[in-house]
């Protein structure tokens, strides 16, 4: 839905497993996946909302195998694979050294995700290993995800939907 | 009980499904076009099929060989990830009509919210608030200023099978209607194949926000609450965030109430 002003709006509705369905795993201790394939095979939810309870804070970088100033795709060999690690540090990405990146796919190679009792301590979490992650070889969105994490509107939560691409414009 | 899962997909969430198969002790098929014989979803699944060549729409959209390769390797299940064949409805009647179990919603529920000018009648009826728009498909020029003038401007016109930026044209004034109003018809029509617009407000500044929703075929529905959306570049989300730093509680409680009473409808 799209908020604004204290007011929202439906748009849309997506029948499937979202991309970003780790950050809400994070902040319930559910397994959305399992949970999918226990009710597909005619089991009852497990849990009553009463038992789902939000806790800290969450955020996923999506990791494109894409140059982070033209946001232009490319494809080839991870020569050199490091994940960061740590507590509340999660990486969803099916890449390793040697691999080729093929050209014909979506170019999301891998999601980072943090998670910290509090918004500030996830956003610390996110700077540190986004410093530790080691992607050789082919360009990445990684240092995009560096600049956006330090602007002053990231760090306040006070974005919305027109303002990456506003950043972007003043980077050129 | 599900005993075999066929994962009609590729990349991290092929790898995601795998791991949580493993936990529940049911064995995984991956798919995989010749260029991906080597992906890591491939060498961690129990098994693995070749479904075709690097072309998605020789593989991983080949919904006769997908069926094959459950059919050949007695897969019970197919989970389709997101994006390929996840939002076919289509693909999830044939996966039924063949006796497996799609892992996903019914296939009805897919095409009435795939649809959306469909899905924007049903949350209506449902008492979910809209962007204000026209009530379905747009049927011509004339009738597109009317509605444009009573919602008033700016205004977006959006493609009823489109996804993404694809077939979403603004305009600012009454002026740029018309040519808003062709480029966005030709753009679903070579994008999605069917050129029926609609059109909504144009809002300003707002925020991108989702609810997780889950139900069971028991009628059963919950909510794992909101994520935050809004860091998108030409609509391709970049980073989410949960909870959302905008919502407060009060809202959050609101907000959920409505659309778990409408989901349960």
């Amino acid at each position: 839905m799209l908020y604004e002003k204290e007011e929202f709006f439906f748009i849309e509705m997506n029948t499937r497993i979202q991309v970003e369905h780790p950050i809400t795993e994070m902040i319930t201790g559910f397994d959305l996946v399992k949970e999918q394939i226990n009710v597909a095979g005619g089991k009852k939810l497990s849990v009553k909302q009463r038992d789902i309870k939000i806790k800290g804070h969450s955020i996923e970088c999506r990791i494109n195998s894409e140059d982070p100033a033209t946001f232009v795709p490319n494809a080839g060999t991870i020569k050199n694979y490091h994940a960061p690690g740590g507590v509340g540090v999660r990486i969803d990405s099916a890449l390793y050294s040697g691999y080729k990146v093929p050209p014909n796919y979506d170019s999301l190679i891998a999601k980072l995700i943090v998670y910290g009792n509090n918004r500030e301590e996830a956003i610390l979490k996110l700077k540190i290993a986004l410093k530790e992650y080691v992607i050789d070889g082919i360009n990445t969105t990684l240092s995009l995800h560096e600049k956006i994490i330090s602007e002053n509107e990231f760090i306040s939560g006070n974005y919305d939907i027109r303002w990456l691409e506003k950043f972007l414009k003043n980077n050129d | 009980m599900i005993k075999k899962i066929l994962i009609a997909n590729r990349g991290e969430i092929a790898l995601r499904i795998i791991r949580a198969c493993q936990e529940l002790d049911i064995k995984t098929v991956a798919v995989h076009s010749t260029i991906d014989e080597h992906a890591m979803h491939v060498r961690l699944a129990d098994e693995s099929v070749c479904i075709g060549p690097p072309l998605a729409s020789k593989s991983y959209l080949n919904i006769s060989s997908i069926l094959s390769a459950a059919e050949v390797s007695g897969a019970d299940a197919i989970h389709p990830g997101y994006g390929f064949l996840s939002e076919n409805a289509k693909f999830a009647e044939i996966v039924n009509e063949h006796g497996l179990i799609f892992i996903g919603p019914k296939a009805q529920h897919i095409s009435e919210m795939g649809d959306k000018v469909s899905a924007r009648t049903a949350m209506k009826k449902l008492g979910i608030p809209l962007v204000p728009g026209s009530d379905g498909a747009i049927k011509n020029l004339q009738e597109l200023k009317k509605i444009a003038k009573e919602i008033g401007f700016p205004i977006l016109i959006k493609a009823a099978s489109g996804g993404g930026a694809k077939g979403m044209k603004v305009a600012e004034k009454a002026s740029e209607l018309e040519e808003a109003w062709n480029l966005a018809r030709s753009e679903a029509k070579s994008g999605f194949g069917d050129d029926t617009v609609y059109l909504e407000r144009y809002l300003a500044n707002p925020r991108h926000i989702e609810f997780q929703l889950f139900a069971d075929s028991f009628g059963n529905v919950v909510h794992f609450g909101e994520r935050d959306c809004s860091l998108q570049r030409r609509h391709q989300k970049v980073l989410e965030e949960a909870p959302s730093p905008a919502l407060n509680e009060e809202e959050r409680v609101k907000i959920s109430k409505i659309i778990v009473k409408a989901e349960k409808n």
